[in-house]
Parts: C-alpha cells; sequence; structure tokens
C-alpha cells in the first residue's frame, strides 16, 4: 500500500500545530511570511479593525485565521493576512465556536519575497468564486497595490496612493506610504539580509 | 550557466551572445527567465493574434519571445524581455526598426506567467514597465484561464476565462476572448 502526501481533516486542521499553514483540498500547505510581510499585515488588520468598530461595522481577524467557502472543496481553507466581515454576517458571540464558513467582505493579503506569482493568482480568483467582495494585494517591495472587486473591477494603486475601503468598509481609507518604512529605510534593507538592525 | 560568483554584463556582451537567449539583464546581471511548455505556445498564440490583426490593420510591428528593450535612462545595463511587444507606427527612429537594442519602450507588452514565477518579480516587471511608459500590458494567467490589465494612465481590470483582451486605443478594434486563446479543456 502506498501512502501519498497524509490528508488533513477540518478538526486536525484546525489546530496550532498548523499555524502558517492552509489547507489546499486536505493538503496543508505551508505559507512562508517574510518578517516585513507579517508586519504589514498586521498594520492592515490593526487599522481595518480599529475603523470597523470605531463605526461597528463589523469584525476584523488577523494571521492565521481560517475560513472556507467553496461547498464542493470541503477540506479547502484560506487564511488571508487580514479579513474582515461585515456586522450581522457572522453568527454572534453565543454561537457555538467554529469554523468560519462565509467569505469574508474584505480580504487583504501581502505578498512574501518567495511567493509564487500563479499561487497568488489563484488565491485571488478562489476568493473571488467565494464571494469576497474586495481584495487588497499589498506588494511592499515595490511599495504598490492591486485592488480587486467582486463585479470585476480592478486598480493598481502605487505609493502615495491610498487603499480605500469603498462600499465595504465605508469612510475607511489607508495611504499606502503608512505602510511602508520610508525611502532611504527601504533602499538600506534592499541588501543581503543582515538582521536585526 | 549558473556560477558562484555574479556574472556582470555590459548591454553590447548580452545582446552579442545567443547564450543569454532565455535571460533578462537585471541591472548588469543576466537573469533567467524560465518560460514553461504551455507559457511559450500562449505566448506563440499571442503573437499570432496579434500579428494576424496588424496584417489587416497595418499601424505597427509586434515582436515575439527573447525581444529586448531598454527604456530607463538610470539603468544602462537593464534589458526587459515581454513574451510578446507591439511597437506603434512612428515610434522608431526613422520608422525603421533598430539594428541593435530597442531602446524605447514597447506601446504594448504582454506577459505570460510561467509555474515558476515569482510574484514579487512579475509585480516588479509591471511597475518598470509603466515607469518607462508601456501604455498597456496583459499579464496572462494560464492556470486561472485569467488575466490581469494594466493602463499608462492607472487603470487595471481582471480578466475572468469569458472575458476578451481587447487593443484599447492601443491596437483600437483588437479583440481576444481569453477562451479563444486558452486551449480547450478537455477534463470535465
Amino acid at each position: 500500500m502506498t501512502t501519498a502526501t497524509a490528508l488533513l481533516t477540518e478538526e486536525e486542521f484546525l489546530t496550532s500545530k498548523y499555524d502558517g499553514y492552509e489547507l489546499v483540498d486536505g493538503e496543508p500547505v505551508e505559507v512562508p511570511m517574510s518578517r516585513e510581510s507579517a508586519r504589514i499585515g498586521g498594520v492592515v488588520f490593526r487599522r481595518i479593525g480599529d475603523h470597523a468598530e470605531t463605526n461597528e461595522l463589523g469584525d476584523a481577524f488577523p494571521q492565521d485565521t481560517a475560513f472556507k467557502a467553496w461547498p464542493y472543496r470541503p477540506r479547502h481553507f484560506r487564511k488571508p493576512d487580514a479579513m474582515f466581515f461585515a456586522v450581522g454576517r457572522l453568527p454572534g458571540p453565543d454561537a457555538p465556536d467554529g469554523v468560519i464558513e462565509i467569505a469574508p467582505d474584505l480580504a487583504v493579503e501581502v505578498v512574501s519575497p518567495g511567493d509564487n506569482a500563479r499561487d497568488l493568482e489563484e488565491k485571488v480568483a478562489e476568493y473571488l468564486e467565494a464571494g469576497v467582495r474586495l481584495i487588497w494585494v499589498i506588494y511592499p517591495e515595490t511599495r504598490s497595490a492591486y485592488v480587486f472587486r467582486l463585479n470585476g473591477g480592478a486598480l493598481r494603486l502605487e505609493a502615495d496612493d491610498a487603499l480605500s475601503g469603498e462600499d465595504v468598509l465605508p469612510g475607511f481609507t489607508l495611504p499606502l506610504e503608512a505602510l511602508f518604512p520610508r525611502a532611504h529605510e527601504a533602499t538600506a534593507a534592499e541588501g543581503e539580509p543582515t538582521g536585526n538592525r | 550557466m549558473a556560477t558562484a560568483t555574479k556574472i556582470r554584463l555590459t548591454e553590447e556582451e548580452f545582446l552579442s551572445c545567443p547564450d543569454w537567449d532565455g535571460y533578462e539583464l537585471v541591472d548588469g546581471e543576466p537573469v533567467e527567465v524560465p518560460m514553461g511548455g504551455k507559457a511559450a505556445w500562449l505566448g506563440g498564440e499571442a503573437f499570432h493574434h496579434i500579428r494576424t490583426f496588424l496584417e489587416h490593420n497595418p499601424i505597427g510591428l509586434v515582436f515575439p519571445q527573447d525581444t529586448a528593450f531598454k527604456a530607463w535612462p538610470s539603468r544602462p545595463n537593464h534589458l526587459r524581455k515581454p513574451d510578446t511587444m507591439v511597437f506603434l507606427n512612428g515610434r522608431f527612429p526613422g520608422d525603421e526598426v533598430p539594428e541593435g537594442a530597442i531602446e524605447i519602450p514597447p506601446d504594448l507588452a504582454v506577459e505570460v506567467v510561467s509555474p515558476g514565477d515569482n510574484a514579487r518579480d512579475l509585480e516588479e516587471k509591471v511597475a518598470e514597465y509603466l515607469e518607462a511608459g508601456v501604455r498597456l500590458i496583459w499579464v496572462i494567467y494560464p492556470e486561472t484561464r485569467s488575466a490581469h490589465v494594466f493602463r499608462l494612465n492607472g487603470g487595471a481590470l481582471r480578466l475572468g476565462a469569458d472575458d476578451a483582451l481587447s487593443g484599447e486605443d492601443v491596437l483600437p478594434g483588437f479583440t481576444l476572448p481569453l477562451a479563444r486563446l486558452f486551449p480547450a479543456e478537455v477534463t470535465r
């Protein structure tokens, strides 16, 4: 009997052992995250979380929160670097704790140096298929971002542009330069890895 | 061709030696652009469709894979090779195709994503093309049967399998449904 890659059940996957992994049709796939991408993901999470809380718009979730929303792929979980669900979409706090089984209204991906282009576009395609209304893909190296909308629209933003919450997070604006270190620091960080400054 | 020490080349060395087919020159360093069979084939298909259009609408020239251009004055030894490029009539000095390096940005640049392509490197190319003044960029993703469109004026689009690439104001009247570009799905 040959055993292929061990496929995981939902219960096996949703333990701390698989932090930093997604479940792709039952197979755990590591999503390596650079320090800089993790930092930026954290900043975006805090900003959208603060805005959502202040304006009672809904709930934000940080890295390593999984959701599934592909009915014909029961063992398929993705973990955007930040997610937002509009108020009323998730079961209330009294409901039994469990897996998030609906698509977020906003999903954020921060690109790490090792990320594969095809895999990233596959995620975007899956998010749109699942019904995610707004997707931000943030590229730290080029200080740019792509915006994808469920209605088919897209944008490419540069360092002096700002992410907008549009109709998903009304009133939310985040200038990209708030996410990236100032230009001279970025230049200094571009060389070989030198550990912590 | 990988060696322990980094190879540095001038533009002349890079363009005069066939060893560097399949490489771009990134600030003097040759960087391989690995191309899968499917991506190479699709690049050829895109070239063919544009070439056919230009035969009936002679408004410019289309170049295939492995044609280099440079258009970054501050980076003398920096050459990129989109999978397909279009230059409209009147762009080349004297309206003649240069014998040597092409030193102006194309009006349209097409990239076909290969399985090994890095996401950051790809966006870096898009940023460089826009910085150089490329008016229209198509990034084609065979696996998801989708495409990203970027315009110099800042607009962008994501096309799904049922959508079509449009020549917009660069190739007016050109339309290429993605369904026609990608091979028919044989799996059920």
